[in-house]
């Protein structure tokens, strides 16, 4: 089993490290868009997925990064991707004291105090020289996609198999006991606070990594879009649609809504905001556990028919 | 149980690439009856929509006159515009598309300086070249780029204006604000040096972040500076919250200037009475007598019932460039487009269009001193061009 | 410190805290009841914002008449949306407070996009009772004074409706314990519906007199919610007397670091200040929002 999973993981990894040289300029834009995306909900599927903690200010570690790699190129001359390996060990250090005092909060407060948080660092950025202030931070020109996209492509996978991981592991029981209920988690001998941090940190890194090949890719960092809301409203309308703490759901949702935003945001950039908002309301009431677990339930079905059959 | 998982997944990705492939390159139309398309993304929601619509209307104006006088080089004209809502990212996949997916002759530039700054990368990228008439920052022009071309007034002109203004009237002190992103800061950037040239003093200097909602604080801090005059580099919606807080203050200094804000229209309708006084800069005003003024303004109004306003005029001035660089080279060859377009210069609707051949920055347009009085603007600097004198002092509020 | 400039600051501060009060006590009356932190709270003050702003420059309509227009259609609107939405949240109280924070999350997001497509992206704001009074030293706004009343009188006809009615009495009662509740015969499932339409409809209120002191657009929502969370962080959930206080801190913490900092620094102060008061009291809270 385990050997097929990674001869799988192999080949998809193969197809879309090769798909690129088959398209132009702008395919390659929504691949990188798409995968990134893809990427993003992913990380958010740790923290608010797996141990249940709702984050709508994750974006805060993708800024981060995109700073680091921009304040690296601009300022250090280092190569951007050293840049952006620097920002998700930022941002994982970050993430650390972080985690320990923001994991104190639950609910919609942690929802909310991330949510802060993401608006304070973009005050930061906005107002202090370092980042550039509100004129932001200029990348040499002429670079083109495919090297963020191979990044960014490259963290996907290895978030994807953390996912694989942390579904199949002890950690990732851990984390979901302490989903549905901290005190008993915590009685049956789970340590909370480390499990959640570790959990916290994950989805921090992911971002801060995947930050430092966004800068590279718009070749310009400034402080509204690199903390943009709006990041982290994809990562939960495209998890909650594939399935929220799934390892396929954010695969799924990612890639459905990826396509589908695309389409709608060149014409009707503002009805994108309402369908993608209206889409989580609607999924939540609707089909609250997303498209893979109905999937799977659909494939157990019809393999329990075919085994009748057989029989 | 998981080998059928992964085939459907495997199935998915296949699907999903096979998307891509099919999205991706198709034969470019080369058929000499077709259309020339001109390409341009434009923020049509976002922060800066008000002026985005006014500046996408000046590209339409254009195509619809240029085509009914035959349009270019035998051939129509067609403008195909997407909405970024003011985003850089958004903005970067649209000219894509544009150029990978919808196969566009020519772009022009977007609206505001953070997204072009962003856009002229995919622009060099595809060696298309690009006038931005909505980028009066000089910062995205000097890294290096040789596609774009500046198609607007510098933004460290702007200021020159008023402070001769003060310093013709004997206003001794400055204070200085402005929303902090990229384009108000270049207009201020110069302030300091320009007011120790004319033996002024700055006594305050501090911006405020975009999508600021309350002044009062600030304009508190700049009553307290006590200044004679007060240049704020701002857009419509802070300059018009600015005035708002400055008259709630009861904060009256001898001379009122607000950036670009003051331009619009609506910056009359938006403060009535409490308008008059207040300078701007403006790129461009009705009252120019520049080749063909006169009538586009009138073919604007007429086709869009309300007059033009400056980012109209740079935007239809820009394709009026265009036009006459794809009219010289005699064809659509990018390569010749770009040199034609570092080296030309023209009249337009705007000045005379002249940029730096190695950056692309502007040196032919010159940028004036508007003032609303009476609830109406009147180009008051430089002289040559001045329908009337600056009305000085600024009226105190108690007695308007 | 020049004591006239402290005093000005003051002022400005309290006067626009009176706006922040009456929107955190909005999300307070839903919170108290249904103990959903409605995140799409900001998009109702600036819908309610913009339509008064709309309505100005189209007839000059008077904001005295537009808010109560606003607050009648806000309140349909709740309505709407606690029945067709809200009300079918999972029936356990945790995945009920993860579901109904995703699902207000998605409903701010529909909401900013619909604003947008009914307002468009412009900034608006209303010139109305633009002038200031003096008084002294202090120049006092007109509009900033008007709002501050009338957030005023608001806050008390809520008090007195929660105090003195039957609606305010089950609304009491449901806050304190649902089972509770439903044993005395209060149709919870009515009270719930009635709650949260008066919480959007407050939240209209406060944007129509919002709008008199700040120019705004579709996409300022956010930063309204997360003040009047930092108000409830302050004054505690489900304490109307403490979110007045927090109103106070809030309105003056933005209005001194404005002045003393720089107007970015008033910028984040709000979410600075939340964030401060959940690290440090979080118990405190907690015991509210738990369970």
């Amino acid at each position: 089993m385990k050997g097929r999973t990674v001869i799988a993981f192999a080949i998809v990894a193969a197809v879309l490290a090769l798909v690129p040289q088959f398209l132009n300029g702008y395919a390659r834009s929504l691949l990188y868009i798409t995968v990134l995306y893809v990427a993003l909900a992913y990380a958010w599927n740790v923290i608010s997925g797996y141990a249940g903690y709702l984050s709508f200010g994750q974006v805060t570690f993708f800024g981060l990064g995109a700073y680091t790699t921009a304040i690296s190129v601009t300022r250090g001359n280092l190569p951007w991707w050293e840049g952006a390996l620097l920002g998700g060990v930022i941002s994982a250090a970050l993430a650390v004291p972080l985690g320990y005092l923001m994991l104190r909060l639950r609910g919609a407060f942690f929802a909310l105090g991330m949510l802060g948080l993401a608006q304070t660092l973009q005050v930061v950025a906005n107002s202090w020289q370092l980042t550039g202030g509100g004129s932001g931070l200029f990348l040499p020109p002429g670079s083109n996609a495919l090297p963020a996209y191979y990044w960014t492509l490259a963290i996907g996978l290895l978030t994807f198999a953390a996912t694989l991981f942390i579904d199949r592991s002890a950690f990732g029981l851990r984390l979901q006991a302490l989903r549905e209920d901290e005190q008993v988690a915590s009685t049956l001998g789970v340590q909370v606070t480390t499990t959640k941090v570790w959990a916290f940190v994950i989805s921090a890194i992911v971002p801060g990594l995947l930050g430092g090949g966004y800068a590279w890719y718009l070749t310009y960092v400034e402080p509204v879009s690199a903390f943009a809301t709006r990041f982290d409203l994809q990562a939960v309308a495209m998890t909650i649609l594939g399935g929220i703490g799934t390892v396929w759901g954010p695969l799924i949702g990612g890639v459905l809504m990826s396509q589908v935003s695309e389409m709608l945001a060149a014409q009707y950039p503002q009805a994108y905001l309402m369908i993608f908002g209206g889409l989580v309301v609607v999924l939540l009431v609707f089909l609250p556990r997303g498209i893979a677990p109905a999937v799977s339930a659909a494939l157990a079905r019809h393999r329990a028919r075919a085994a009748q059959g057989h029989r | 149980m998981r080998r059928t998982r992964l085939q459907v997944i495997a199935a998915g990705v296949a699907a999903t690439a096979f998307f891509f492939v099919l999205g991706g390159p198709r034969l470019a139309a080369s058929a000499a009856e077709k259309p020339i398309v001109i390409g341009a993304s434009i923020s049509e929601t976002g922060a800066y929509a008000d002026s985005g619509k006014l500046a996408l209307q000046g590209y339409q104006l254009w195509v619809k006159q240029r085509n009914a006088a035959g349009g270019l080089l035998g051939r129509q004209i067609e403008l195909k515009t997407y909405d970024d809502a003011s985003d850089p990212a958004t903005a970067v996949r649209l000219y894509q598309r544009l150029i990978d997916q919808d196969h566009v002759d020519l772009i022009v530039g977007p609206y505001s300086s953070a997204v072009t700054a962003s856009v002229a990368n995919v622009a060099q990228q595809h060696h298309m070249p690009m006038i931005s008439p909505e980028v009066a920052s000089t910062a995205p022009f000097e890294r290096g780029l040789t596609e774009i071309f500046q198609g607007i007034q510098i933004a460290s002109d702007y200021v020159e204006g008023p402070i001769a203004i003060a310093k013709e009237k004997g206003f001794k002190t400055i204070a200085v604000t402005g929303e902090d992103t990229l384009f108000p800061r270049s207009v201020v950037a110069g302030v300091d040096d320009l007011a120790k040239k004319m033996g002024m003093t700055v006594v305050f200097n501090q911006l405020y972040p975009h999508n600021a909602s309350d002044y009062s604080s600030i304009v508190e801090k700049m009553k307290q500076s006590n200044p004679d005059i007060v240049i704020a580099a701002s857009y419509l919606p802070d300059s018009v919250g600015l005035l708002r807080a400055m008259k709630q203050a009861n904060f009256a200094p001898k001379l009122v200037y607000e950036g670009v804000g003051p331009t619009e229209l609506s910056f009359g309708t938006q403060n009535g009475k409490d308008a008059d006084g207040v300078m701007g800069t403006g790129n461009w005003s009705a009252e120019l007598k520049t080749q063909g003024n006169a009538s586009f303004v009138k073919a604007f109004t007429s086709t869009f019932g309300h007059p033009p306003d400056y980012h109209a005029a740079a935007n239809y001035a820009s394709l009026e460039v265009l036009g006459e660089a794809v009219k010289r080279v005699g064809s659509l060859d990018s390569a010749k487009l770009r040199d034609q377009l570092a080296t030309l210069t023209m009249p337009t609707v705007m000045g005379t269009y002249k940029v730096d051949p190695k950056t692309g920055i502007q040196q032919g347009y010159k940028s004036l001193v508007l003032q609303w009085v009476n609830g109406k603007q009147f180009v008051i600097y430089p002289k040559a061009l001045a329908q009337q004198p600056p009305s000085l002092p600024f009226v105190s509020w108690s007695t308007r | 410190m020049h004591a006239a400039l402290i005093g000005q600051l003051t002022i400005d501060g309290l006067l626009v805290g009176g706006v922040y009060a009456l929107s955190a006590l909005g999300l307070n009356v839903i919170f108290g009841v249904m103990r959903i932190v409605n995140l799409a709270h900001g998009e109702f003050v600036i819908g309610a914002a913009l339509l008064s702003a709309v309505l100005f420059e189209r007839w000059h309509a008077n904001l005295f008449v537009v808010l109560p227009l606003a607050f009648v259609l806000a309140f349909g609107l709740g309505a709407l949306i606690q029945r067709a939405f809200l009300r079918r949240l999972p029936e356990d109280l945790a995945s009920a407070e993860a579901t109904s924070l995703l699902m207000t999350f998605g409903l701010s997001y529909f909401f900013v996009g619909a604003w947008l497509t009914f307002f468009s992206g412009n900034f608006r704001s209303v010139p109305y009772l633009t002038g200031a009074w003096t008084l002294g030293p202090f120049s006092i706004a007109q509009a900033r004074l008007a709002a501050f009343v009338a957030s005023g009188i608001i806050a008390v006809l809520l008090a007195l409706l929660l105090r003195y009615t039957a609606l305010g009495r089950s609304i009491r009662a449901t806050s304190q314990n649902v089972q509770g509740a439903l044993a005395c015969g209060v149709d919870v499932e009515r009270v719930r519906t009635l709650s949260f339409a008066l919480g959007t409809a407050i939240a209209a209120a406060s944007g129509c007199l919002l709008i008199l002191i700040f120019t705004v657009n579709p996409e300022t929502g956010a930063n309204v919610t997360l003040a009047s969370f930092a108000v409830i962080a302050l004054g505690g959930l489900g304490n109307y007397a403490g979110t007045l206080v927090g109103a106070a801190v809030i309105g003056l913490a933005v209005s001194f670091t404005g002045y003393f900092a720089t107007a970015q620094v008033a910028q984040a102060a709000p979410y600075v200040l939340f964030i401060l008061v959940l690290l440090l009291r979080p118990a405190g809270i907690l015991g509210k929002s738990g369970a």
